[in-house]
């Protein structure tokens, strides 16, 4: 039985949670934008974000190199690096683009942080804008919601033309106990979030208390 | 070709036929009766019934006119072939355009006066909303203009509002006079009301900004309409008099009266389970029904008192009737599966007889002894009856069909018994 190294189990853990959500590969999943899980928490993070007309692969894994993927599917990856050994099997595309990802993530403190990359493939006429970085409340996996809208009227855009956009999302976890992880996408960037709950509490003064 | 508002009509219907579809799910065991095939109808359709209006006087063409004029006025300004960089944007400006531009050729197809004003303040609508994107996917940003007119139109509501005397020659025609007029008011104030800021700089969500413009000119619509429908009424009439007064006293008579009616006729949340009442498990055209006038029940009671606190008397009164009509329905039901009255077996004369009797029902509407207020109260039957049509046809669905028209029948004379009742109460 061949060794499964534990980024490969959450590749195929995350891979999985795509198929289910019917999202791989594909740009929406659901009408409005995600909002968070009761569930799930938002976290502070750091992030870049690259576009690029010419590079239809801005990142890869290994086990992405391994694949055979066809023009569309190639753009979409998905991959959670929780140590340097993970940033390792990380390839990035040789341009400025690249780089610029490259730069990010290898500026991470893999001791107390850990880093989620992520990309697809957009139309000319579209862009994805990242709506929330959350992680689960008991298990602590990450979670990127995106939006997809229009971009702005007076730039010149043809929908026919595929883009490639990718995030690296620095996340103030050290990534060790992590499960799995995901991403959603919605296509209203307009969804307010819903305010917190209130839970502030008042407690009884006992006699004599100021 | 298929109009957006069209399509929009569908959708809805289909949302509502998709809810009202999941109960039906449940009835898929086996025990359940074969269903009707299509071609046992023999390409038999319902027959077209015109739903009474609920008006007392028929309002001139000039208000319809009006938003068709300034649909036109404002498709005016855009372009059948804009220049806007982005495909995307120019192609949802070009569909904007072109179906508003459809919509006003079609125009409405409604029998009732106040449903082709409606439909026409749709359109005007969307044709705000091709307009607004355009503007704003051209470079040029209403923000300022949309404030301003939020503000006039926010001021021209209230004191609308604030001056609603409901004169009427008696309190019962004030009542179906100004309840439409209350809804216009409800419908304006809903769209005056920001639920998202104007996009800035514009052109970066042309989108967004056609949805805003249009909510404005929706809202601004309904103004106008309820200026409108006023203004026609008061000049149709001699002798009108003031009714707000006797409105707001007969209200409290009327929601005790609902009150009591609910607690006397309609059984407790747990009683009120099928399991509980009937010897017999429900299925079919019974399921069905028993289904719907429940459903009716809790939908239309509990409504009154928000209209009431919210000033609202004609809505208030109109939605006691229907409160009323639902329960009257509601317990007719109960009775006529306790007796056996519906036919166990669906068959096409199963069918086509609860269809007839259900247009006959409608139609006799306008022969009671108040017509106009039975037509106001009336819409949930003209609702079902739609609903039957389309499971009759378009969406097949027999026992759904059977139903909706045995409920509509029911309804309409409920409607009628409800509308004496309660036009008693006012005058008494």
């Amino acid at each position: 039985m061949p060794f499964l190294t534990r980024r490969r189990m959450l590749t195929a853990t995350a891979s999985s949670f795509a198929l289910l959500a019917g999202c791989l590969g594909s740009e929406v999943h659901s009408d409005g934008a995600p909002e968070p899980q009761s569930n799930r928490q938002s976290v502070d993070h750091e992030y870049v974000s690259v576009r690029s007309a010419t590079e239809s692969v801005l990142f890869s894994s290994e086990t992405d190199q391994e694949q055979t993927k066809n023009s569309r599917r190639e753009r979409y990856e998905n991959d959670f690096l929780a140590t340097e050994d993970d940033l390792d099997q990380i390839e990035f595309a040789a341009t400025e683009k690249g780089d610029e990802l490259a730069s990010f993530v290898s500026e991470t403190d893999f001791d107390a942080k850990s880093v989620m990359l992520w990309s697809s493939g957009v139309t000319e006429c579209h862009e994805i804008q990242l709506t929330a970085v959350t992680i689960g409340e008991d298990d602590k996996d990450p979670h990127l919601d995106f939006c997809r809208r229009t971009r702005p009227a007076d730039i010149s855009c043809n929908e026919d033309e595929l883009h490639t956009v990718a995030y690296a999302v620095r996340f103030p976890l050290d990534g060790q106990g992590v499960n799995s992880y995901g991403s959603g996408m919605g296509s209203n960037c307009h969804e307010v979030p819903r305010p917190p709950i209130f839970d502030r509490t008042v407690t009884i003064r006992t006699e004599g208390e100021q | 070709m298929t109009t957006r508002r069209g399509y929009l009509v569908g959708l809805g219907t289909a949302t509502v036929a998709a809810l009202a579809g999941c109960g039906a799910l449940d009835n898929s065991d086996t025990s359940e009766p074969d269903r009707l095939e299509e071609a046992e109808l023999n390409g038999w359709s319902p027959t077209e019934v015109v739903i009474p209006t609920g008006l007392p006087y028929s309002p001139p063409d000039s208000l319809q006119k009006s938003h068709e004029d300034r649909a036109v006025e404002l498709l005016e300004t855009v372009p059948t072939e804009p220049k806007i960089p982005n495909e995307v944007v120019k192609q949802s400006v070009v569909s904007e355009r072109s179906w508003a531009a459809t919509s006003v050729v079609d125009g409405s197809e409604a029998d009732r006066p106040l449903i082709v004003l409606r439909e026409w303040r749709g359109i005007r609508g969307e044709a705000a909303n091709a307009y607004g994107a355009y503007r704003a996917a051209t470079g040029t940003s209403d923000a300022d203009t949309v404030a301003s007119r939020r503000s006039s139109l926010r001021e021209a509501w209230a004191s609308l509002k604030s001056n609603l005397d409901y004169k009427a020659t008696t309190s019962v025609e004030a009542v179906v006079v100004y309840g439409p007029i209350e809804e216009l008011l409800e419908d304006a104030i809903r769209q005056i009301q920001p639920r998202q800021e104007y996009p800035s700089p514009a052109i970066e969500d042309p989108e967004q900004a056609g949805e805003i413009i249009e909510a404005i000119e929706r809202a601004e619509a309904s103004l106008d309409d309820a200026v409108g429908l006023r203004r026609d009424f008061h000049e149709s009439r001699d002798n009108l008099e003031p009714q707000w007064a006797s409105l707001a006293q007969s209200l409290r008579q009327i929601e005790v009266a609902v009150d009591r009616t609910e607690s006397e006729r309609i059984p407790h949340q747990e009683a009120a389970d099928p399991d509980e009442i009937f010897v017999d498990e429900l299925a079919g055209v019974e399921e069905e029904l028993y289904r719907e006038a429940r459903r009716s029940v809790e939908y239309y009671g509990g409504q009154g008192r928000d209209h009431r606190e919210a000033g609202r008397l004609g809505m208030a009164i109109l939605g006691a009737g229907r409160a009323l009509a639902s329960i009257a329905v509601f317990e007719a039901v109960i009775e006529g599966i306790k007796g056996g009255d519906f036919p166990a077996e669906q068959t096409p004369k199963t069918l086509k007889t609860a269809a007839q009797e259900a247009s006959d029902s409608i139609r006799k509407v306008p022969t009671a002894a108040y017509p106009y207020l039975s037509g106001s109260v009336l819409d949930p039957a003209a609702s079902k009856y739609g609903s039957g049509v389309q499971s009759s046809g378009e969406y097949f669905d027999p026992i759904r069909a059977e139903a909706s028209f045995r409920y509509a029948s029911l309804y309409a004379s409920a409607a009628v018994e409800a509308a004496s009742y309660i036009a008693d109460l006012i005058e008494a």
